[in-house]
């Protein structure tokens, strides 16, 4: 079954001749549960596209369903509620909020929601991320690796259904690289999330279910991986 | 360079939100400060010119000078503007039947006199030279009578003395010597805006007969004696002049007083005062504003910076990059606010022009208009542009010290936070995840909300404290005048002849008056009167206490004085049934701040306001001896200098042992001015004795030099109090004893008519006419020789009241802009504020939103973050202010005269203000943010 569906999604920048086509009617469907790799050049509309997908971006064309219904036909509201719930998105530049400590960084969809945070999977996930003991610091106070590695934690938190990670290991060494790979893979082995993750990493790529790549902003191979 | 300089350009566009909001910080203070001074200046230059045009345009006046006189005031005075006039010689046209009155003079001056007096004609044209004359009305009538008309020359006969008539009681009179000259006729004065000036001539009883033909001065004046109108370069300096050995000078109080140098002139100079601190505000407030502005890009611009500096750009580069976007600004900002304030002071004007000109009886056709002082503009563009360069050094100053480090990783603003940051469960508990995050912005942002909560402080005790200052100023004026109730006050001028019958005709006629709704005829004087300390009552005591400047002896006799008015039989009676009093009406008695004043002044509504009295319960008696003290003066002085003219001053002093004296000045003779005689009184059983006193050293002679008798000993039975006296009874902060008219039965006295109206205007015109009729019959000599001269003439209370209340409606309105333009700064900075805090953490917000805060939260976190600062606010500035307004209140001494009236009305304004300020902000912003997508915010990079 489809839970994630989208519809020449196209996505432009700037208008007239600077105009730039950042995403050109992508249509693509992921199932429940698939881990899809996205890859290609730099500057080939991936970030874009993964915005788009966690509604944080809007497409200048084109749909977005999940779960067969339109993701940006919803109000402000429901799309926060969306942003919270179901998505869980990693950004290439980390994005954390640098007023909030580590602690409060990762749980702040859970505490957005209103909801009680789970410690035991706080506790846990600050294990396998390495970063015990540092939950008080700030964001400012810690290493690219280190903030990259508290955005992933934010974004699995609230166990969403999607988990759209741009560059998760762009800052990592392979050791760590493969550990947090691990770690969605569990994550989605274990939760049945469905994980989109961008990768320039063809080791990473492999370990997909499927490898979209992107070309200036259309998809010019859909693969299943065996 | 040119990089740098092309990517000043590109930042100031990319960040035109910020550019704007800086731009709009200069130039709001710029228009302020602009339109401040100019309104300031464009106000007392109105209050000037009408002074000026009612009063005369000069500070000084030496009425009578001789040549050898004149030359060294000229010379010596200092004097930064002189007119000058001339008296040539006295005309002494028969008109018919009153040759010994008509005495005009003929005054030669030059062309600054017109302007210090400002003389307009009413027919023809000023002279313009020595040969052409310009009459005034009483002269061109006669001469018209003769034949002649403007444009005719006419030879002239001239005394060189007024006749005997009027100085023979003065001075022996020289041999007199009559002489000719010709004139060419060219025009009439303006009687009335002559007439209503400081006449001419001012000696004499008659002086209001007097009027002055003009022509210019010439090389071959013989003048008689001179006469000059001067201002000095500092007003003060009038006041030493005065003692220069010029003989008698009058100042022009008035205009001295505008200019913050009058003798008792406290009121203009608090006015003055208040328009200083005002200008010295907004002055601070526009630098802040500035600063606060530039302030929008500090840290981020010192991000930026830090990153130049990082790729290699020097401090130089950088801060020429800076110094290039401020001039920029700073151009645009100037340009714009020199042309929003001068427009915003021609708005002024347009709005308040004519209540500005309504609000004071003075100058009916001077216009007020806008002043632009140059001054003023050089020191908006000087202040402005030097608080521009200041806030533009600033990040320059941080982006040279921060390492570039710590620019690229964002991290010197979260420094700020406090240590620990762990979740404390209540705290969520208590605030939510909104309020915990309002809470940490707010730390981080603190130094930038510093100036927010300090801005709402300060124009929150600015409105309490100008409306609590208000309120007691306006209590305490109202307290302290002499209000009336009475409209007009009816009687005839001094010199008046044929009294009682014209006067009684006169006031028959007024009391005729469809206008006139209560009259009451009465005659005022003032007692003193001693009487034994120890005889008076507790109350009474204290009352008298509060009176005096000195501690009231607890033993041995004292002085008291007392206003007794006698009102005509009836009144008195009608006051005590009207108030349900009965006690013996032969003696009633009137406290001090009793009074009733209307409230508009032709509207009739009418507020009263009683006091509470010393006397509440206790009607005690008071026995002393009464005399007049007017009586005591003439006659004392008259005994001890015979044959000389006195001037008494008969104002108490209290000498270096405590007693009191009264003085005599010696006036005419040397006419030095100087005190000459003064002496000390002492009341012996029925005798008052005058010692001679000299207050330098305190001793008194052994032997009087006159004694006198102080009249028949009295017992004043205190009657009941009234608590709205008859009409005419003016309740001074005396005490006032009223009687029945009967009472001075057999006495020449010369009742005044006090009456209430309904329609001011129309009365006021008819009492006009009345008073310029007779004087035009006076002048034009239509009646018989030696027949009596009667001269109506009145008081105009309700007008006085209204320009008394026409300057407090001004100190109201000056004060009350002054604290709106406060709370518009106030305002402005809390915008300012919040829009650079939005600006700064736009992509915050976004990452906020990008996990999933919705607008609800969103709108809770901005709206704690006000609350918190509104609440600071006020928590800081209520309460001081309210302790300040309650210090100055017992400080001032307005503690004994009027009750601390707690601001309610401010502080329910400075409250609802400082909410709606809160959720105006919140909503603001919250609108702001969601405009965006989340992703836009993010990539944003900080602004
Ligand atoms: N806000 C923007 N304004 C204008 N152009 C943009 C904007 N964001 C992205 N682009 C352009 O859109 C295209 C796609 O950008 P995107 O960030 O999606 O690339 P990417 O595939 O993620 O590249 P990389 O692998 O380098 O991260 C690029 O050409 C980029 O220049
Ligand atoms: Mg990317």
């Amino acid at each position: 079954m489809d839970i994630l569906r989208t519809e020449n999604l196209t996505k432009r920048y700037g208008q007239g001749d600077n105009a730039v086509t950042a995403l050109d009617r992508v249509s693509f469907s992921v199932e429940k549960g698939e881990f899809l790799a996205i890859v290609g050049p730099s500057g080939s509309g991936k970030s874009t596209l993964l915005h788009i997908l966690g509604a944080v971006d809007r497409p200048t064309e084109g749909k977005v369903f999940l779960n067969g219904q339109d993701v940006f036909a919803q109000n402000e509201d429901q799309l926060a509620i969306f942003r919270r719930r179901q998505v869980g998105l990693i950004y290439q530049f980390y994005n954390l909020i640098p007023v909030l400590n580590i602690r409060e960084n990762i749980t702040l969809p859970v505490l957005l929601d209103g909801r009680k945070v789970n410690r035991r999977r706080l506790e846990d996930l600050m294990d396998l991320l390495d970063l015990r003991g540092r939950d008080d610091h700030l964001p400012s106070q810690l290493s690219g690796g280190q903030q990259q590695r508290v955005s992933i934690g934010r974004a699995l938190m609230n166990a969403p259904a999607i988990v759209l990670a741009d560059e998760p290991t762009g800052n990592l060494d392979s050791k760590n690289s493969r550990q947090i790979v691990e770690l969605l893979k569990d994550s989605n082995r274990r939760f049945g999330q469905t994980l989109i993750v961008i990768t320039h990493d063809p080791a990473i790529a492999l370990q997909a279910d499927r490898i979209i790549t992107l070309e200036d902003g259309r998809i010019v191979k859909d693969d299943k991986v065996q | 360079m040119k990089l740098l300089r092309s990517l000043t350009w590109r930042t100031m566009r990319q960040n035109r939100a910020r550019s704007l909001a800086t731009l709009a910080g200069i130039l709001l203070s710029v228009a302020m400060f602009t339109a401040v001074t100019t309104v300031g200046v464009s106000v007392w230059d109105y209050v000037y010119r009408a002074t000026a045009e009612d009063r005369g345009d000069y500070y000084i006046c030496f009425p009578r000078l001789t040549q050898e006189q004149r030359d060294r005031l000229l010379t010596e005075g200092n004097l930064r503007e002189a007119a000058e006039c001339r008296n040539l010689g006295y005309l002494r046209f028969a008109y018919e039947g009153n040759a010994g009155y008509a005495v005009d003079p003929i005054a030669a001056v030059d062309e600054e006199y017109f302007s210090a007096q400002s003389v307009s004609t009413s027919l023809g044209r000023l002279p313009e030279n020595d040969r052409e004359l310009t009459v005034s009305m009483a002269a061109y009538r006669y001469l018209c009578r003769q034949g002649y008309d403007l444009g005719d020359t006419v030879e002239l006969t001239l005394y060189d003395r007024l006749p005997l008539h009027f100085y023979e009681e003065l001075v022996p009179d020289p041999e007199e010597v009559a002489f000719t000259r010709e004139y060419t006729l060219v025009g009439v004065l303006d009687y009335g805006i002559f007439f209503s000036q400081e006449n001419l001539i001012n000696d004499g009883e008659n002086q209001q007969l007097q009027t002055a033909c003009l022509t210019r001065m010439g090389a071959g004046d013989q003048p008689i004696w001179y006469r000059i109108y001067g201002k000095t370069a500092d007003p003060r300096a009038v006041y030493d002049l005065q003692n220069g050995g010029y003989g008698e000078t009058i100042l022009n109080d008035a205009l001295l007083s505008v200019c913050g140098a009058g003798s008792d002139g406290a009121f203009p100079l608090s006015l003055g005062a208040i328009y200083g601190a005002l200008i010295g505000v907004v002055l601070i407030a526009a630098v802040w504003v500035i600063s606060n502005a530039f302030s929008i890009s500090v840290s981020q611009r010192a991000r930026e910076f830090g990153l130049l500096a990082s790729v290699g750009a020097t401090r130089k580069q950088i801060r020429a990059s800076v110094f290039t976007e401020a001039a920029i600004l700073y151009a645009m900002g100037l340009v714009g606010g020199l042309a929003a304030g001068l427009g915003l002071s021609w708005l002024c004007k347009a709005l308040y022009g004519s209540w500005l000109e309504g609000q004071f009886s003075l100058g009916g056709t001077t216009p007020v208009r806008v002043v632009i002082s140059p001054p003023a503009l050089l020191l908006a563009a000087g202040i402005s542009g030097a608080a521009v360069l200041l806030s533009a050094w600033k990040p320059a100053r941080l982006a040279g010290k921060m390492s570039p480090i710590e620019a690229i990783r964002h991290s010197e603003e979260t420094r700020k936070l406090p240590r620990r940051q762990g979740i404390r469960p209540w705290t969520y508990r208590l605030w939510g995840l909104p309020g915990v995050l309002a809470k940490k912005y707010y730390a981080v942002h603190r130094r930038r909300y510093r100036s927010t909560v300090a801005s709402l402080a300060v124009s929150v005790s600015l409105l309490l404290c100008v409306w609590t200052g208000c309120d007691m100023v306006t209590s305490a004026a109202e307290a302290s005048w002499d209000l009336h109730t009475a409209d007009f006050e009816c009687f005839a001028l001094a010199g008046s002849e044929g009294m009682p019958q014209e006067l009684g005709d006169y006031f028959a006629r007024v009391e005729a008056r469809p206008e006139v709704e209560e009259s009451c005829r009465f005659v005022s004087r003032t007692v003193s009167m001693t009487v034994q300390a120890e005889s008076l009552s507790e109350p009474y005591r204290r009352y008298l206490a509060g009176t005096g400047p000195e501690a009231l002896p607890e033993t041995g006799e004292i002085l008291v004085e007392a206003e007794v008015v006698y009102v005509q039989d009836g009144a008195l009676e009608a006051a005590l049934a009207q108030q349900g009093l009965s006690l013996d009406p032969s003696k009633a008695l009137v406290l001090r701040q009793r009074y009733t004043y209307p409230d508009t002044v032709d509207g009739r509504t009418r507020t009263r306001t009683v006091e509470g009295s010393p006397f509440a319960d206790a009607p005690g008696a008071v026995t002393g001896r009464v005399g007049s003290k007017f009586d005591i003066m003439q006659r004392a002085a008259e005994e001890l200098m015979p044959g000389k003219s006195l001037l008494w001053d008969g104002e108490e002093h209290i000498g270096p042992g405590g007693e009191s004296y009264v003085t005599f000045l010696e006036f005419g003779g040397a006419g030095t001015g100087e005190l000459d005689h003064t002496y000390l009184p002492e009341v012996a059983g029925d005798q008052l004795r005058l010692y001679a006193y000299d207050p330098a050293t305190g001793e008194a002679a052994a032997q009087p030099d006159l004694e006198m008798d102080i009249g028949e000993p009295l017992t004043l039975t205190l009657g009941p109090e009234l608590e709205n006296a008859p009409l005419g009874v003016q309740t001074k902060n005396s005490l006032t004893l009223i009687y029945p008219l009967s009472a001075l039965e057999g006495e020449d006295v010369e009742p005044h008519l006090a009456i209430r109206v309904s329609r001011y205007a129309s009365m006021r015109s008819y009492l006009g006419e009345e008073r310029r009729l007779a004087l035009l019959q006076v002048n034009l000599g239509t009646r018989e020789t030696g027949s009596r001269i009667f001269l109506p003439d009145y008081t105009d209370y309700l007008e006085n009241e209204a320009s008394l209340r026409g300057t407090l409606a001004l100190v109201r309105g000056l004060s009350y802009g002054f604290a709106a333009l406060i709370a518009l700064l106030a305002t402005a900075s809390v915008f300012n504020t919040v829009s650079t805090s939005l600006l700064l953490r736009r992509r915050d917000l976004g990452m906020l939103r990008s996990v999933g805060m919705d607008a609800g939260q969103t709108y809770r976190m901005m709206l704690s973050e006000s609350v918190i600062y509104g609440v600071r606010a006020l928590l800081w500035s209520v309460p001081a202010s309210l302790a300040l307004c309650y210090g100055f209140y017992l400080w001032s001494g307005a503690v004994n005269h009027i009750d601390f009236s707690m601001p309610w009305g401010a502080l329910g304004i400075a409250c609802f203000g400082v909410l709606a300020l809160v959720l105006a902000t919140t909503v603001y912003s919250v609108a702001r943010l969601r405009r965006e997508v989340p992703m836009e915010a993010i990539r944003s990079d900080g602004i």
